[in-house]
């Protein structure tokens, strides 16, 4: 009984949930260069969000614009000054409580707000579509509003699905899993013990290698969140994969493009075997360009492997630069990279959020001046030469085209809000894993360990119990 | 001619049962099985699968040398499992024990030198992921002992009931294997243990009120599901039974939700995600396991059960208000209990509470506050009589109440989900602007989940 004592102060009135439904946050406006970033809130806790970053001043009247100095509600850090608006439901656009924060459109200003919000008790991230969502369960879209919903949940899934495959391959991402595979093996074994250590005979110290397991994650966890709130390297812009069979003058091009000599270039086919990621200005907008293998059946397993990396970057692009050597077009592997990689990306929907594609011909300058030429097929294409930079103003306005349309679009979720998702949940779950040491009751701790996992399953993927039961049965004999 | 149909086949669907390298039709041993049903259930356009579950021998108590053995004894006192018995019929000395013996490589040993002889564990039919038969157990988990619970078969049956001892050797084999095991080196089988394959209808193709999609007013209950377990098929037998009655009547059905009951958990699992593996209840399928307690199924079942399906008793309906009444006038006593922080220290000197402030704290230690106040005080707010009664699940109330208004959240958010109704006759296939894969559709359109 002096354990429950202690553990319900663990719990505390900190974490508890006061608010009836979650109230979500999300950038609502488009990166890239804009001036000002709307940031929305929607549920119970808007108010109270409201209030604590723009304490201590009392709320603004509901639908009026007022100026506001925004503090970090803990380190009471200055933020922004900022228009906030206040809309008490249900006169709101998804009907609930919503707050709006109009800021000023910098990184650090944006990212700042959304950790604060983070931080506010109640609230979390949004999902893709989910302020939608909570209009349509509320009534407040009509019928031809809800097929222009199916777009853009369409459009959101989409860019959500390009920026989760992003983060799975990054290192961020295999960090998480692998972290969620430890704690789905905690969680399942702690669960057996719950459900069989009373018939079934289970080995001796399934509990104590399932406590030493969370602990050795709780302190991998807490030195990671160290380290990210130390400042990373804030890389946003729109991914720019440059893509094309081997020796199309790929590795040329992002030398040109971003004006210093980054990959290595020669006349050998199949010199980069790694993906190059670099940050450049292009046309006036923040890109990620990335140089990839040539696509080819590779020689050598290390080719090979650069070709295999090159195909997931190819997945996780926003804009595919396809580059072919103008003057080889008939060849087996240029037709090839036409079929496989051109044709699928040309006949896709053009929508904001599907990805985009520019077609170039490298090495014109190789070309006959008169006479036919080869079409690499239907899709626009742009005739350019690295060597004597004929072409480059023409490819310079495409990928302006291009980009102003991908940074415009808010459903590409922007690094900013991905990072303040990431910080939200590995918060959260080094949190639940501290209640978990703490907590003497083997079924309040076997909640805290699954809320832990959740917070990291929605980062990694995965998460069903299904695997928990894959997990109980694989390691322990479980009978009828 | 009836208006509603419950089918409750078990196993009996073109049953095979399955002994050694024998294979003979048969539900059960020493019954038919039902073969016709089987076809005409096929012929009206049911998707079909097949499954196999075992069943140890059944030995003779008086053969088996209980001295050496340990005992487990029954509760004492039992806890009724009703929440309208005071007590149990039973008087506590009068139970029946059950004992506890193990294997040992000599077991293995059997088993593993005649799995040719043993076609049931290697045929292709997928086994589940648990281990339903001790060969599976050897066969996975090598190189142990394995608990082998010896259970009555009834309070006058001399029959024993050999928990942990699912086999489909041949018989002789089987009283062979016995032999080793300590405690039943003189056991006599009286009927050997055997396996049984039969047919089950994929759960997809019914509604969460188990009514069948194909056929109206035809209700499928238990193994025919695909489930395997007394308390698994009991369960759909309620639920298929209120069903069919509220059918008749015409009254609209009656449809546990997985934030209700694990009744609710069972049925979502089977007919939205249907099973290639006899399905059986553990805990951890449950996402809210910390709502769906023993002690509060009074508050989540008894209410909808009176007032939707007419299945509870007017005394059950009384006891269960009664209950809810006391406990939230109870509560309510205690929250309204306020000492200053420092009181609250000198009071009880154990609980960690801070002082820094000078409000009234309201005491958030119900729990431990029912017994408390009870044995320093000498007093209750509430009769000392009621407060016995209350007493355990106040204690469990407090204990979990901060965590569980967290799961009230997402309850909350499932059930508001749930409410999102998918019309039955929505087209997966030509649905556009939907990012679903081919895969995602097919399974959609197989089991039109209705919401």
């Amino acid at each position: 009984m002096w354990r429950e004592l202690r553990s319900l102060a663990a719990w505390g009135p900190r974490s508890l949930c006061t608010a009836p439904g979650a109230t979500i946050f999300a950038l609502s406006s488009g990166r890239g260069r804009c001036g000002v970033a709307v940031i929305r809130t929607s549920g119970p806790a808007s108010r109270q969000a409201l209030q604590s970053l723009t304490a201590p001043r009392a709320l603004p009247r509901a639908r009026r614009a007022s100026l506001r100095l925004l503090c970090d509600p803990r380190s009471r850090a200055p933020l922004d000054r900022a228009l906030v608006l206040w809309f008490p439901g249900p006169h709101s656009f998804t009907g609930e409580d919503c707050a709006e924060f109009h800021v000023h459109g910098g990184p650090a200003v944006v990212s700042g707000v959304l950790q604060a919000l983070g931080g506010v008790p109640g609230l979390r991230p949004a999902q893709a579509g989910e302020f939608t969502r909570r209009a349509f369960a509320h009534g407040k879209l009509s019928l031809p509003e809800v097929e222009g919903l199916a777009d853009l949940i369409h459009a959101e899934t989409e860019a959500q699905r390009r920026q989760a495959l992003r983060q799975l391959h990054g290192e961020l991402g295999q960090l998480t899993r692998g972290w969620a595979e430890t704690l789905t093996k905690a969680l399942a074994h702690v669960e057996a013990y719950i459900d069989f250590s009373e018939d079934d005979s289970l080995e001796e110290g399934v509990l104590e290698r399932a406590d030493r397991d969370v602990r050795a994650l709780e302190v991998a966890l807490g030195a990671h969140l160290r380290d990210a709130r130390r400042g990373q390297r804030l890389r946003s812009g729109a991914h720019v994969v440059v893509t094309g069979p081997p020796n199309a003058g790929k590795s040329s091009l992002v030398n040109l493009l971003s004006r210093k000599p980054v990959s290595i270039v020669s006349s050998e086919p199949g010199t980069t075997r790694d993906v190059l990621e670099i940050p450049v200005d292009l046309a006036g907008f923040p890109a990620l360009l990335s140089d990839t293998a040539g696509l080819r059946e590779g020689v050598g397993p290390v080719e090979q492997e650069g070709v295999r990396r090159a195909r997931q970057r190819l997945e996780q692009a926003d804009l595919v630069l396809a580059v072919l050597d103008a003057s080889d077009l008939a060849s087996p592997t240029s037709r090839d990279f036409l079929d496989s990689v051109v044709a699928p990306l040309a006949s896709q929907d053009p929508s904001a959020s599907s990805q985009r594609l520019l077609l170039v011909l490298n090495k014109c300058d190789l070309l006959p001046a008169e006479g036919p030429r080869l079409q690499p097929g239907p899709h626009p294409h742009l005739l350019l030469s690295c060597l004597t930079e004929a072409g480059l103003d023409g490819l310079l306005g495409a990928l302006k085209k291009e980009l102003a349309v991908l940074c415009g679009d808010p459903s590409t979720g922007p690094p900013l809000l991905t990072r303040a998702r990431h910080l939200h949940h590995l918060q959260r779950c080094l949190e639940a894993l501290g209640r978990y040491r703490q907590e003497a009751d083997l079924a309040l701790a076997a909640e805290a360990l699954r809320v832990a996992r959740r917070h990291l399953t929605q980062l990694a993927g995965g998460g069903s119990s299904e695997e928990i039961l894959d997990i109980i049965f694989r390691d322990f004999c479980v009978g009828k | 001619r009836a208006e509603s149909v419950i089918l409750t086949t078990g196993t009996f669907l073109r049953g095979m049962v399955v002994i050694g390298l024998e294979m003979h039709p048969a539900g059960r041993l020493g019954d038919q099985p039902s073969v016709g049903l089987a076809q005409t259930l096929e012929k009206l356009g049911f998707v079909v699968g097949r499954l196999k579950t075992g069943t140890p021998p059944r030995i003779a108590k008086e053969s088996i040398d209980f001295g050496s053995l340990d005992k487990q004894t029954p509760d004492d006192p039992p806890v009724p499992f009703s929440f309208l018995s005071e007590a149990v019929w039973i008087k506590p000395e009068d139970q029946l024990p059950c004992h506890l013996t193990h294997t040992n490589p000599r077991v293995d040993a059997v088993i593993l030198e005649n799995l040719h002889l043993n076609s049931h564990v290697r045929e292709t039919t997928k086994g589940p992921r648990y281990c339903p038969s001790i060969e599976s157990k050897v066969l996975r988990f090598p190189n142990r002992v394995h608990q082998v619970w010896l259970e009555p078969e009834g309070m006058d049956s001399d029959l024993i009931y050999p928990q942990g001892l699912s086999v489909t050797l041949p018989a002789e084999l089987q009283e062979k294997m016995i032999s080793c095991i300590r405690g039943l080196e003189k056991a006599r089988m009286v009927q050997p243990g055997y396996g049984v394959q039969y047919d089950y209808l994929d759960p997809r193709q019914i509604a969460p009120s188990l009514e069948t999609r194909l056929v109206q007013r035809l209700f499928f209950a238990g193994q025919i599901n695909g489930t395997t377990g007394y308390e698994e098929a009991a369960a759909q037998g309620v639920v298929a039974g209120v069903n069919a009655s509220l059918r008749v009547r015409r009254r609209p059905p009656f449809v546990v939700s997985r934030t209700e009951g694990y009744v609710g958990v069972l049925i979502d699992d089977l007919t939205t995600l249907g099973t290639s593996e006899p399905y059986r209840m553990f805990t951890s399928r449950a996402e809210f396991r910390l709502s769906l307690r023993p002690d509060n199924a009074d508050c989540r079942l008894t209410f909808r059960g009176y007032e939707e399906a007419g299945c509870v008793s007017q005394q059950r309906y009384d006891r269960a208000a009664w209950m809810k009444s006391s406990l939230e006038e109870g509560i309510s006593v205690l929250k309204s209990i306020e000492f200053s922080s420092t009181k609250w220290k000198r009071l009880i000197p154990q609980a960690s509470i801070s002082t820094s402030r000078s409000l009234p704290v309201r005491c958030l230690v119900w729990g431990f506050l029912f017994l408390f106040l009870f044995l320093f005080f000498g007093f209750s707010p509430v009769p000392r009589t009621k407060l016995t009664t209350l007493r355990m699940p106040g204690r469990r109330f407090s204990s979990y109440e901060s965590i569980l208004l967290c799961q009230l959240q997402e309850i909350k958010e499932v059930q508001r989900d749930e409410a999102l109704q998918l019309p039955a006759d929505l087209d997966y296939w030509s649905l556009r602007d939907v990012s679903l894969s081919h895969e995602a559709r097919e399974k959609l359109h197989f089991s039109r989940p209705p919401t």
